[in-house]
């Protein structure tokens, strides 16, 4: 049977998306230009200047706090997709009664607030912690090692809690995928590894790539999870707008780190969309 | 438990308040008012609201005060500037830093003895030309400990140097505590503050090898009950108070060299036809029976001259009479000025250096 669409005229199209649009320019569109005004605020006068982005630029200091926010965010890219990716594999071709259960339980760990998973991590690391009272009782080490109050303490709680992002990111793209591909290559000689490496990971790129991507936006914005487990050590991007905003008070020094943070958005949005083009197109 | 004073009578308020006909007239008339107080919350909420508000509602029938907590001194700032045009705060409680940067922005209005006789018992400290707010509390900077960890109370700031408690010192000195910190090291290095911070920085150096948290999160004392932590810098009227509830495991102690008192400031910040009443309440706070009240209870020190303290409660609060004579009191005006410059050079040369 042919179904016919009828296409609806354009000012009922305007019409419907009226309401998203206006929510959207309420929400993030206002508040982000008040946040790029902000950044533009001058110290003396009435002249909107770029003195917050000249001092944030000049500062050998904040070029190593963007650099350790990168690098922070790349680590907890390349220790989570890995991680992330055999679950949502796993889960993907699983065929058993259970599976709706275990993908639940896979992204069960978002219902939890960030901070109260942040918290058991710090329960674990700690000095009294789980981790040191086990090598203690093993006779392993002789005294408590600080694990927690630094970056790595900071990355494993990062890793733990971007986890579930990173398996439905992959999850919903593999899900996709049509199996009987493996299986035609199976029945073409080819062996398991070869079914892994020539065809199931090169057409999972495109969920690798979104996943990557969500996790180290999530990452390099991620406030809480530095602040917690840091111990002040831990100096990025979202710790510094915080510092600035609430101890320094300079809010357009703040401004003009977010609309930084923004921009590096930015850039890792773009450089993702180029990069799908090129997979998307290559295949 | 907090104890709500009972010696302020309504006859005292009003007494202050002979000066004040107008406004006198305006609350016999309407006999409802409404005053709108924000500050700091937690303990420190729970005991301006038994001490100061309970008594001033008592003594002033038909006054209402609500207290707005805010989380910290930026929220405080942020909602008198965003409120600039319609004012919903009456009186703001801030530290001393914020009371200066509102007087700068325009936020606050300027305190006269005509309208506060109060005043004129405030030493020069606790008032001065950088801000318009006046003094209502110090809270000394001061060691807290897990006394189950150190039997023997530690004695000086030296101590936060204790290889023995390698990764067990807690140092949060990324905000006003290491601002105050660095003028005390600094002094106790034969230095004064406002001429050369170095040897407080070198000091403070000394001590990062041994340092757990410079963040201590969620707080240090918090982290002290936890025995997550042994020792570490906190402020002396939360770390009494909750000694006297935790006798056996938390302390706080002001070390023999002295401290630094931070400066909780009340500012005036009401709309003209709440003035009167808001500066009729700073009178009210800042008597010395409100003031020797606060401090019996919050352990935060008293800012009025004709406030006398029992011996015991002033030892907890300004430590030992040798120690006592050893407090500092910062130019507030010229610290402030530094206030960022010596955050960044602790985040920079002390904690990441």
């Amino acid at each position: 049977m042919k179904v016919s669409v009828r296409k609806q005229p354009p000012w009922l199209q305007a019409l419907l998306i009226l309401p998203g649009v206006a929510a959207l320019v309420v929400t993030f569109v206002f508040p982000l230009l008040w946040l790029a005004r902000t950044s533009l605020e001058p110290t003396t006068g009435h002249t909107l200047s770029l003195h917050a982005y000249v001092r944030l630029f000049e500062d050998s200091f904040y070029w190593w706090v963007i650099g350790r926010t990168i690098v922070i965010g790349l680590l907890c890219v390349v220790i989570t997709v890995p991680m992330a990716f055999p679950v949502a594999l796993f889960l993907a071709r699983s065929q058993s009664r259970w599976r709706g259960t275990l993908t639940a339980l896979a992204i069960a760990p978002l219902l939890t607030s960030t901070v109260i998973r942040t918290y058991g991590w710090m329960v674990i690391l700690g000095r009294h912690g789980l981790i040191n009272t086990t090598l203690l009782w093993a006779h392993i080490l002789a005294q408590p090692t600080r694990l927690d109050n630094g970056p790595f303490a900071t990355v494993v709680a990062l890793v733990e809690i971007l986890l579930p992002y990173g398996i439905i990111s992959i999850l919903s793209h593999l899900s996709r995928l049509d199996a009987e591909l493996e299986q035609a290559a199976s029945l073409l000689g080819a062996s398991r590894l070869q079914v892994f490496w020539r065809i199931l990971l090169p057409l999972s790129v495109p969920g690798l790539m979104t996943a990557s991507l969500l996790v180290f936006v999530l990452a390099i914005s991620s406030l809480v999870t530095p602040q917690l487990m840091g111990g002040g050590r831990v100096f990025v991007l979202a710790t510094e707008i915080f510092n600035q905003t609430t101890i320094a008070l300079d809010w357009s020094f703040a401004g003009a780190l977010s609309i930084t943070l923004l921009g590096f958005f930015g850039i890792f949005v773009a450089l993702y969309q180029r990069i799908i083009q090129r997979v998307e197109s290559q295949s | 438990m907090l104890i709500a004073p009972h010696f302020t009578t309504r006859r005292k308020v009003l007494g202050g308040l002979a000066t004040l006909p107008a406004w006198r007239h305006a609350w016999a008339a309407n006999g409802n008012l409404e005053l709108s107080v924000a500050g700091f919350h937690g303990p420190f909420q729970k005991a301006f609201q038994a001490i100061v508000i309970n008594s001033f509602e008592r003594a002033m029938p038909g006054v209402r005060v609500t207290y707005r907590p805010t989380i910290n001194s930026a929220q405080l700032l942020a909602a008198l500037r965003l409120e600039r045009e319609a004012p919903q705060i009456d009186v703001a409680i801030a530290d001393v830093s914020v009371a200066i940067l509102a007087k700068q922005e325009g936020l606050t209005s300027i305190l006269r003895e005509e309208e506060i006789p109060s005043l004129r018992d405030i030493p020069g400290w606790g008032r001065f030309d950088a801000m318009n707010g006046v003094a209502f509390s110090r809270d000394n900077l001061s060691l807290i400990y897990d006394s189950r960890v150190l039997t023997r109370p530690p004695e000086s700031w030296h101590d936060l140097g204790r290889p023995d408690l390698t990764d067990q010192i807690a140092l949060p000195v990324e905000d006003t505590r290491g601002v105050v910190l660095l003028p005390i090291l600094t002094r106790m290095a034969g230095e004064d503050y406002r001429q050369n911070i170095e040897p407080g920085l070198a000091l403070m150096r000394q001590f990062a090898p041994y340092v757990a948290t410079w963040n201590a999160q969620p707080d240090i004392y918090t982290l002290t009950l936890a025995q997550t932590i042994a020792l570490g810098v906190g402020w002396n009227g939360r770390g009494q108070m909750l000694a006297r509830d935790n006798p056996d495991t938390l302390r706080a102690v002001v070390p023999s060299e002295g401290s630094v008192a931070q400066i909780n400031t009340l500012n005036l910040t009401a709309p003209p036809q709440r003035t009167r009443l808001a500066q009729a309440f700073i009178e009210h706070a800042l008597s010395p029976e409100v003031q020797t009240a606060f401090a019996k209870v919050a352990f935060y020190g008293p800012v009025n001259r004709q406030v006398v303290l029992s011996a015991e409660t002033s030892e907890a609060i300004f430590g030992r009479p040798e120690t006592a004579r050893r407090e500092m009191h910062l130019d507030w005006g010229f610290v402030s000025q530094h206030y960022n410059s010596w955050i960044r050079r602790i985040q920079r040369e002390v904690i990441s250096g």
